[in-house]
């Protein structure tokens, strides 16, 4: 019975492989990715549930993801982990809806950030590279 | 018991094995290919679905000598934000051959809140409408996570849409109010719209007119669930007038009944951009969704296609979304 084993799971590997969809078989026009991940605090403070957005300066799709509440927070492009690399803009926010029980909106949580963190006057930016760490601390400040 | 040689007869069990292993995997490679016969198939019944409005809107052009408005605004007191009003599904039904059901809600003689309010305009509006949804979504009949309010304050789910019009690559700014120059540059459909084809003076090849959105996440387990649902969009009604009021619960300059019905450039299609995907397209088709140009051609949209989020029409998907912006479309 010992020999069967490498053989069966051969066949199971092949099969898992070809099965797998989702992010492998998204369509070649793709831009390269690599993972990115990061903490946003506001005055030393860990940000939940805000909004994070990075924006290529070459004007192709972005990538975007939302804060734990630790402020952490992991990008995500379409159905893929992970951002384009190159230079991006980031905007961080933390509007959003509030959703009722059915799933329709309810209201809107306040914005917590200050303005020169997010939108299109946003000063904030990040460069995505192939074999570099990728992790992006963002300490705001409130600078009134 | 005596064991023959393997050369004589019969197979061992290691060669039975490496055979059942070798069609395992031609069977394997065989059901990808099944499921994307069925979604290539669902994902023409949904350009067709498209190529059908198309011609409605292009029926209801040479009648009214107009598009159809993106939604008809009531202008609602403060209790009544949410109210249902018409929507530009409505104006093309005759076109759509569903003149009974539009005679049914009485569109055009009544109100939207007061339409719903009736029985037989709440029947009819709850009857689920095939080609206005893509086959390929998994969203229920009716719209439960957008629900008009009826004249009786009763909020009602009603026919799901997957096609919403083209607003224009900003977010949902009224356009009568506010004089930035990036407020001018816009899409075709907007509350009381009554676009011409001569207003598309970038040619009706190069903008779009309709777009699709699913009802849940675009993007499943990477979003963060609840709050990435697109929502799709309603075939009769909105939920409220187009754009927020200070007194509404829909408050903010972005939202309001308007993203019932239409799509705005904010969002990347399939975004995983949280809550602002229920304002922009996405689809289940594989890499991308469906568009119908106003031309009447339905175009399929990569999801990586060239698309710069600010303000001014400065990207491919702005050019194509913006009817007026004099911008040059190469190849897409």
């Amino acid at each position: 019975m010992f020999r069967l084993r490498p053989c069966c799971g051969l066949a199971l590997l092949a099969t898992a492989a070809l099965l797998v969809a989702g992010c492998s078989s998204a369509p070649d026009d793709r831009p390269e990715l690599a993972e990115v991940t990061g903490v946003v605090t506001l005055d030393g403070k860990p940000v939940p549930k805000a909004s994070v957005a990075f924006s290529p300066t070459n004007g192709m799709r972005g990538a975007s993801g939302q804060t734990n509440e630790a402020g952490e927070f992991e990008l995500s492009y379409a159905a893929c982990m992970g951002a384009p690399l190159g230079e991006h803009t980031v905007e961080i926010s933390t509007r959003r809806e509030i959703q009722d029980e059915f799933g329709g909106v309810a209201g809107m949580e306040p914005e917590t950030i200050p303005a020169q963190y997010r939108g299109n006057d946003t000063t904030l930016t990040a460069t995505v590279t192939a074999d570099g760490e990728n992790h992006f601390v963002f300490d705001l400040t409130d600078g009134e | 018991m005596k064991r023959e040689s393997a050369g004589k007869a019969g197979f061992t069990l290691i060669e039975l094995l490496v055979v059942i292993a070798i069609i395992a995997i031609l069977v394997a490679l065989l059901l990808p290919a099944v499921q994307q016969a069925r979604e290539a198939a669902r994902r023409s019944s949904c350009k067709n679905n498209l190529k059908q409005i198309g011609l409605a809107m292009h029926n209801y052009h040479d009648t009214h000598r107009t598009f159809p408005p993106g939604l008809v605004g009531q202008n609602l007191d403060a209790n009544g934000r949410r109210n249902a009003n018409w929507s530009w599904g409505a104006m093309i039904a005759p076109y759509l051959e569903l003149s009974t059901v539009y005679d049914a809600l009485q569109v055009g003689r009544l109100r939207g809140d007061d339409s719903l309010a009736t029985p037989e305009g709440l029947a009819a509006a709850q009857t689920p409408i095939p080609m206005w949804r893509c086959p390929s979504d998994t969203a229920p009949e009716l719209n439960e996570r957008k629900r008009p309010v009826d004249a009786g304050g009763t909020a009602r789910a009603t026919a799901l849409a997957n096609y919403v019009v083209n607003h224009g690559s900003n977010w949902f700014y009224a356009r009568d109010v506010g004089s930035n120059p990036w407020q001018q540059i816009q899409g075709p459909f907007w509350q009381n719209s009554s676009t011409k084809i001569r207003d598309f003076t970038d040619g009706t090849t190069n903008t779009i007119l309709v777009g699709e959105r699913i009802y849940d996440d675009p993007n499943g387990p990477l979003g963060d669930g609840a709050n990435e649902y697109g929502r799709a969009g309603l075939v009769w009604f909105t939920q409220g007038d187009g754009y927020a009021q200070s007194n509404s619960p829909h408050y903010t300059v972005n939202w309001a009944g308007i993203a019932d019905v239409a799509f705005c450039g904010r969002q990347y299609i399939n975004g995983t951009d949280g809550w602002e995907n229920s304002m922009g397209t996405s689809s289940r088709h594989q890499g991308g969704a469906q568009f119908l140009l106003a031309d009447g051609s339905v175009r399929f949209l990569s999801e990586n296609i060239q698309h710069n989020r600010s303000r001014v029409s400065d990207s491919l998907y702005d050019y194509l979304l913006n009817e007026s912006d004099g911008q040059v479309i190469g190849e897409y």
